[in-house]
């Protein structure tokens, strides 16, 4: 079965690396290279599960955050950064996301079972 | 042929030359015209005149008259020469300089031959100035004697011939009452018949008689005269006449009188004795001195109260006293009555009878035993003085005249190398040159100076002197140079200097506290603040007045933790320091600061006795750590995220790779992919490091089941070991559970598992051990590999450093490994140490506390 899976990152080559993967499991991709375009796009149709970067231009991962937050979505949000404070992994938790990876920590066939898992 | 006709005879020339020249030696020859106008003057005339020459020549003679002669004398003079006589007579001269003399002058006129007129007078002058000044002299004494002296004369019987008005007067007889009578009437009857015997027999042999004798005159009244009587010899040679010459001396007589009674009622001795040394006479002041009366010494030899030793001094005394001498407070001993030896003082002077002779001796002497006493204490003082200071004397200039031994002994000189040297030889430069304008200035104005002075003698050394300079003062009050008495007082001044020098230290302390940046607090051990330095002023606005009194409380902010200041008081209160940068304390103004503090006990017999607290300002230091620390954060961030990409490329790449790949393509893009997650590692590692320096980490504090997390760890490491052969050997027996930080727990085992396997090589043997030791869990992780060379031991703790013998075995370590695991062990309030030998294995230990008190 096919969902759409939003990736909010603004490294454009490691979010085609990431849709890439997820579309080898037979998943639609939809890309959103800074925050305000993940807002816009979430809003426009929710996505089935949304992996978040934190540091991205215009708004970041917290903004995106907040706005979830604030429009009471309830899809699964996963955070894939490379900020490793415990802080923000906290602060995210706080506002909803249901799990934090640092994605330099990952290999790529680390990524389907964490996102099968929220399917 | 006669030239000189005037002269009245007929020398010849040559005789009348000869003639003038002998009178011209010896006479004052001038001749004038017939006013008296001088004409000619010889030789003899200048010089006894004092006038030059051509002073007299034109002169009036009248310009030499003394006008001490009557006129009388000059009008005869002129009536008799004018009248063509020869005139002669004696005349007072006075000469330029005032000065008189007298001149038998002969003045003859001399007529002119052609008009039988007389032009000129001619005067010869015989000296005579000497004779006549006795002669004034003799008529002078005359009328003195007779206004002064009774003159009488009596026949060969005494009876009165003449008696003088003198006479007359004082005897108050008249005159007519007098002559005729018997000179005894006069007699006093108050002298010894003796004396009037003595009197006849003198002058009854044809001499003189001299004495005193009292008289009475006519009213009952006596005078004293001092009596002459010389006889008048006939031309038998039988004196039939005597002239007496009497003197009143009756005031001198009553003083001499009362002289008596003052010396019979003086305090001091008073001894009379002839030339012999027989006592003439004996007061009561010689009475009180020597303890004999006036009855035992009169006509005793006086050597009687001289000791034995100095009988011969006598003689001396007296054989001066024959000479006229006197003897002024000569210092000698006598012997009283009773025995005793006593020092007098005594004044000797000759007795003189009327006559002038010397007939004896009067003694004047007084005890001197106490002023003895007193002088010998002096002296004693004087010779201690002598052994105890420095005395010097020096002249105007400074110029050393005299040194005593002590002031030799001290300077190291010797008294030929001081004496005239000047006395600044001997400074020692180490004194302001105010002092010695003091000193110079209060001596040269004639007062004493008084000061410490530094001193250095020949060989360098230095001494100090307690110094009094006083100048010599001689009878007209005049310096004459300066004297000094040193009193050495180098071991005061030392310890002085010491003292000094101590407590010039302690200022310098006390100024670096005061003046230091950094804020230093003393607080009791109560931690009641004793003393704040400026820069805790500065610091936390407090003042001293402020803080003193005060708890250093007053600057906690809240957000220390609690624990931090109960560890604080636990190690400070034990004679352990205490040392922290974590503070977070709070200014007057509210605002806060991380504090940087040092905490020192000081102690004394074991016991804290006051704490010193330094603290320093390191807010901003900890803003630049954070800074730092957000910035490694987010360059890891930045450099994770390519990482990232190449990683996830690399593996969908050999993914998509036909299984067929040709091996040596394979081989090369698990090598990529083996980097790139070494250099994440790498990175992950750095931040730790990063993290832990900036005190990021926290530890979370669980319950963690120690057995299943290694085995988890080990489990995950399998592929490592198995890889090389290498076994794993878990010895535990019980279930060991903790409470700690399960994760950074698991950063220190996975730590020491990896590099236990990196460094152990294949077929190799790891164990671990895990024993209780309460309160603390012990983890061994021994392996039989490499080891660590001995020299290095000290270094492997150090962040980035790699023991040598590694290095080409596992060219792939970070140096960051094991400085993490020492870290997060203490973070945790644990440790880690290791036993290592190269070549055979090491075994690191870690010791975690099983529940830590405060995390």
């Amino acid at each position: 079965m096919s969902h759409t899976i939003l990736i909010a990152e603004d490294d454009k080559f490691l979010a085609e690396t990431i849709a890439a993967s997820l579309q080898d499991h037979g998943q639609e991709t939809r890309i959103a290279l800074n925050g305000e375009y993940a807002i816009e796009a979430m809003d426009l149709q929710q996505p089935a599960i949304l992996l978040l970067d934190l540091l991205m231009p215009v708004v970041d991962g917290h903004g995106v955050l907040k706005h979830y937050k604030e429009k009471g979505y309830t899809f699964p949000v996963i955070m894939l950064s490379n900020l490793s404070d415990d802080v923000n992994k906290e602060s995210c938790k706080e506002m909803g996301a249901k799990d934090y990876f640092i994605k330099s920590d990952m290999d790529e066939d680390d990524l389907w079972p964490i996102v099968e898992k929220y399917l | 042929m006669n030239k000189h006709p005037e002269l009245g005879s007929n020398l010849s020339e040559q005789d009348f030359n000869a003639l003038l020249t002998a009178l011209g030696s010896t006479a004052l020859v001038s001749m004038t015209d017939v006013k008296g106008n001088i004409l000619y003057i010889n030789d003899t005339f200048v010089k006894v005149s004092k006038y030059k020459r051509e002073e007299l020549i034109g002169q009036n003679h009248r310009i030499l008259k003394s006008g001490h002669q009557p006129q009388e004398i000059f009008d005869d003079l002129w009536r008799t020469i004018s009248s063509g006589k020869i005139w002669r007579g004696e005349i007072k001269n006075k000469a330029k300089d005032g000065s008189y003399y007298w001149v038998d002058t002969s003045i003859a006129p001399v007529a002119d031959p052609k008009t039988k007129k007389i032009d000129r007078y001619i005067a010869v002058r015989f000296l005579i100035t000497e004779r006549k000044e006795q002669e004034e002299n003799f008529e002078a004494t005359l009328q003195a004697l007779n206004e002064t002296a009774l003159v009488s004369m009596t026949d060969a019987k005494g009876n009165i011939l003449y008696a003088n008005d003198k006479f007359v007067e004082v005897s108050k007889y008249k005159r007519e009452e007098l002559i005729g009578q018997n000179h005894r009437i006069l007699k006093s009857e108050h002298q010894s018949q003796e004396i009037f015997d003595h009197l006849w027999e003198t002058i009854s042999s044809g001499k003189i008689w001299r004495g005193e004798i009292k008289n009475k005159a006519k009213d009952g009244s006596y005078y004293w005269v001092d009596t002459s009587i010389a006889p008048i010899l006939n031309d038998v040679g039988v004196p039939d006449r005597y002239i007496a010459i009497r003197f009143l001396i009756t005031d001198q007589k009553n003083t001499s009188e009362k002289l008596e009674s003052i010396i019979e009622s003086s305090d001091d001795a008073i001894i009379s004795k002839n030339l012999r040394g027989k006592i003439l006479s004996w007061n009561s002041g010689a009475e009180k001195l020597y303890g004999y009366n006036e009855q035992e010494m009169v006509g005793q030899d006086i050597r009687l109260i001289a000791p034995d030793a100095l009988k011969d001094e006598i003689d001396v005394i007296l054989e001066k006293l024959c000479n006229g001498e006197r003897v002024e407070h000569f210092e000698t001993q006598r012997r009283k009555k009773d025995g005793e030896i006593i020092d007098i003082s005594m004044t000797v002077s000759p007795l003189i009878d009327s006559t002038g002779q010397i007939f004896g001796a009067s003694t004047i002497a007084r005890d001197i035993t106490e002023k003895k006493k007193k002088e010998s204490t002096l002296a004693a003082t004087l010779a201690s003085l002598n052994q105890a200071a420095l005395v010097s004397m020096t002249d105007l200039q400074g110029n050393i005249t005299y040194a005593n031994d002590k002031f030799v002994e001290v300077s190291k000189y010797k008294r030929e190398e001081l004496i005239g040297q000047n006395h600044r030889i001997l400074k020692s430069g180490h004194q302001p040159q105010e002092i010695f304008d003091d000193l110079w200035g209060t001596i040269s104005d004639g007062r004493t100076w008084r000061g410490e002075i530094e001193n250095k003698a020949k060989d360098g050394s230095f001494y100090w002197v307690d110094t009094t300079i006083t100048p010599i003062l001689n009878a007209q009050y005049v310096s004459t140079g300066y004297m000094a008495v040193r009193f050495l007082i180098t071991d005061k001044k030392e310890a002085e200097l010491k003292l000094q020098k101590a407590f010039g230290d302690i200022q310098k302390f006390m100024l670096a506290v005061e003046r230091s940046y950094e804020t230093t607090v003393i607080t009791d051990t109560n931690g009641i603040i004793q003393y704040v330095n400026p820069a805790f002023t500065k610091l936390t606005g407090y003042t001293a007045k402020e803080a003193i009194g005060k708890n250093p409380r007053v600057l906690q902010s809240g957000k220390t933790p609690k624990a931090v200041y109960e560890n604080m008081w636990s190690l400070i209160a034990n004679g352990e320091s205490f040392v922290s940068d974590e503070l977070v304390n709070k200014r007057k103004d509210g605002s806060e600061y991380y504090a940087d503090i040092a905490i020192y006990p000081v102690m004394e017999g074991g016991k804290p006795q006051f704490f010193v607290a330094i603290q320093r300002d390191v807010t901003q230091r900890k803003k630049e750590e954070r800074a730092k620390a957000e910035f490694v954060s987010i360059a890891s961030h930045q450099l994770r995220t390519p990482l990232t990409a190449i990683r996830w490329s690399l593996g969908r790449f050999s993914k998509n790779l036909p299984d067929n790949i040709d091996d040596p393509s394979k081989t090369l893009l698990d090598a990529a992919m083996n980097a790139s997650k070494r250099m994440g590692e790498t990175i992950n590692a750095m931040l730790n490091m990063s993290r832990l320096a900036a005190g990021k980490i926290a530890p979370t504090i669980t319950d963690v089941h120690f057995n299943t997390l290694l085995k988890e760890m080990c489990h995950e490491l399998e592929p490592q070991y198995t890889a090389k052969h290498i076994t794993v050997d878990i010895q535990c027996s019980e279930e060991w559970s903790l409470r700690t930080d399960e994760k950074l727990l698991k950063e220190i085992i996975n730590n020491l598992l990896t590099n236990a396997i990196k460094y152990t090589p294949p077929q190799g043997k790891i164990s671990i051990g895990i024993r209780k030791d309460d309160p603390l869990l012990i983890i061994d992780i021994a392996d039989n590999g490499y080891g660590i060379p001995k020299a290095q031991q000290e270094n492997i703790f150090s962040k980035f450093f790699r023991a040598d013998n590694v290095l080409d075995k596992e060219p792939d370590g970070n140096g960051i490994g094991l400085y993490l695991v020492k870290e997060l062990a203490k973070l945790l309030g644990g440790n880690v140490t290791f036993v290592s030998k190269e070549g055979t294995g090491t075994t690191f230990t870690v010791t975690l506390p099983l529940a830590p008190e405060s995390l």
